[in-house]
């Protein structure tokens, strides 16, 4: 009997330590979360994220240095942050980087999107490809850009048109979408898209391809 | 020969005495007219003095100078027809030319300031201008800078043989070969025209000087 009363006893003292410890935990655990961020950790967010900035604006810098836009007329409105712009170039419009330049009758660059826009007759040149379209959208930092309208596209052995070609330059991709047509070292052939690898420097025709030998079968 | 005494005639003691008095009349007739002569320049220094303090006196508006009057230290305070920009010009020295409502400023210095939303202007000037010559035609309410002017602001430099503010649009501009440094970036054209708070700028081109950015290390 008393073996029992003791185990009761056990019981309570047991539930009446472990529920205040169960509140106190309740309580204290957005504090210990909130302790995480103390004012050193806070701080030393606060300094990755500079240092991350910093490295942002070094890798934007290194994005602008040795490009050049050019034009008949160059209209440069001021952007709300500090130092960045927009150039709207009228005529004649040239844009020129280290690795390809682009030419149209207009140009428009935002330097805080990093967006460049031309506009009429648009022409891509880089060492290995040549673009050509009515219109061009280009994400500088993505080194993403999308030629509509009129899209032609020279590449090694491939001369073709489509509704529009994509440029993923850090895929090293271009794709050829809607509508292709033209010649594949000689051969004509029509598809929905075609696929342009850079870097292992191969073309695939896809979705309905049809390619019309020189002999004239299919 | 002891003891023996010359006397000289009358007559020569008179004509050496006539002498003498001619001398010392010479002399002191040079004298006087050195001493008129020294007189004379203090009177003619005393004018100069007086005019300069009163050329002086005229500083502070040297659009109401007399055709040909020269001003040291020339301060010139102008708005724009709106009363958004005031522009505090200083000139080593001014001129007032003929009749023509024309102020000639060498060499010429402008602190410019632009009004808040509410008109009130800041204490600190938000550009400066410098030109070796600056020309003020008061009718025409132009404003025009010659010779290596430089407009500086903080975030731009705009260096052109010449560089104009028209008070009624409240434009900068030049037509002459221009250069604006930004940052990271330097523009180039045959000339530019700007809004007076620099917030939109026309670099313009032709067909000798496209109008041209390149982006560089800041």
């Amino acid at each position: 009997m008393n073996k029992r009363i003791t185990t009761g006893n056990h019981l309570i003292i047991f539930i009446i330590i472990l529920i205040p410890l169960l509140l106190m935990s309740l309580t204290f655990l957005p504090a210990v979360t909130s302790f995480s961020l103390s004012p050193a950790t806070v701080a030393a967010e606060t300094d990755q994220e500079e240092e991350q900035s910093e490295l942002n604006e070094e890798e934007n810098d290194d994005l602008w240095e040795g490009q050049e836009l050019e034009g008949d007329d160059i209209f440069i409105t001021a952007l709300e942050e500090e130092d960045e712009y927009l150039f709207e170039v009228r005529g004649n419009a040239r844009y020129k980087s280290p690795d390809f330049s682009v030419s149209g009758e207009e140009a428009d660059f935002h330097s805080l999107r990093e967006e460049l826009e031309f506009r009429g007759e648009v022409v891509f040149e880089s060492p290995e490809i040549w673009i050509a379209a009515d219109d061009l959208f280009y994400e500088l930092a993505e080194e993403l850009a999308l030629f509509t309208g009129n899209a032609r596209v020279k590449y090694q052995g491939l001369d073709a048109t489509a509704a529009e070609v994509e440029y993923r330059g850090l895929e090293d991709m271009i794709y050829l979408l809607g509508g292709v047509e033209g010649t594949r070292n000689g051969e004509e052939f029509n598809s929905r898209e075609v696929e342009v690898d850079l870097q292992e420097e191969k073309i695939n025709l896809k979705g309905e391809a049809r390619i019309r030998l020189p002999g004239g079968g299919e | 020969m002891a003891g023996m005494r010359v006397f000289l005639p009358a007559n020569k003691i008179l004509r050496f005495s006539s002498l003498i008095l001619i001398i010392v009349l010479l002399i002191l007739m040079g004298t006087g007219c050195q001493l008129l002569e020294e007189e004379q320049e203090i009177e003619e220094q005393e004018e100069e003095f007086e005019q300069e303090e009163l050329e002086e006196e005229d500083v502070d508006d040297p659009l109401g100078l007399e055709p040909g009057q020269v001003v040291k230290d020339a301060f010139l305070t102008l708005y724009s027809s709106e009363g958004t920009t005031r522009w505090e010009v200083r000139g080593e020295e001014a001129v007032r030319r003929d009749e023509a409502q024309e102020l000639t400023l060498e060499p010429v210095e402008v602190d410019s300031f632009l009004a808040d939303g509410e008109g009130d202007f800041p204490a600190d000037r938000d550009y400066d201008l410098t030109g070796d010559r600056g020309l003020y035609l008061e009718d025409e309410g132009l404003l025009t800078l010659f010779g290596e002017a430089r407009l500086e602001s903080e975030n731009l430099t705009f260096t052109s043989a010449d560089i104009s503010w028209q008070q009624e649009s409240d434009r900068i501009s030049s037509e002459q070969p221009t250069e604006i440094f930004g940052n990271n970036f330097t523009a180039t054209g045959s000339g530019f025209e700007a809004e007076a708070d620099l917030s939109w700028f026309h670099l313009k081109g032709s067909p000798e000087e496209r109008a041209k950015i390149v982006w560089e290390e800041e």
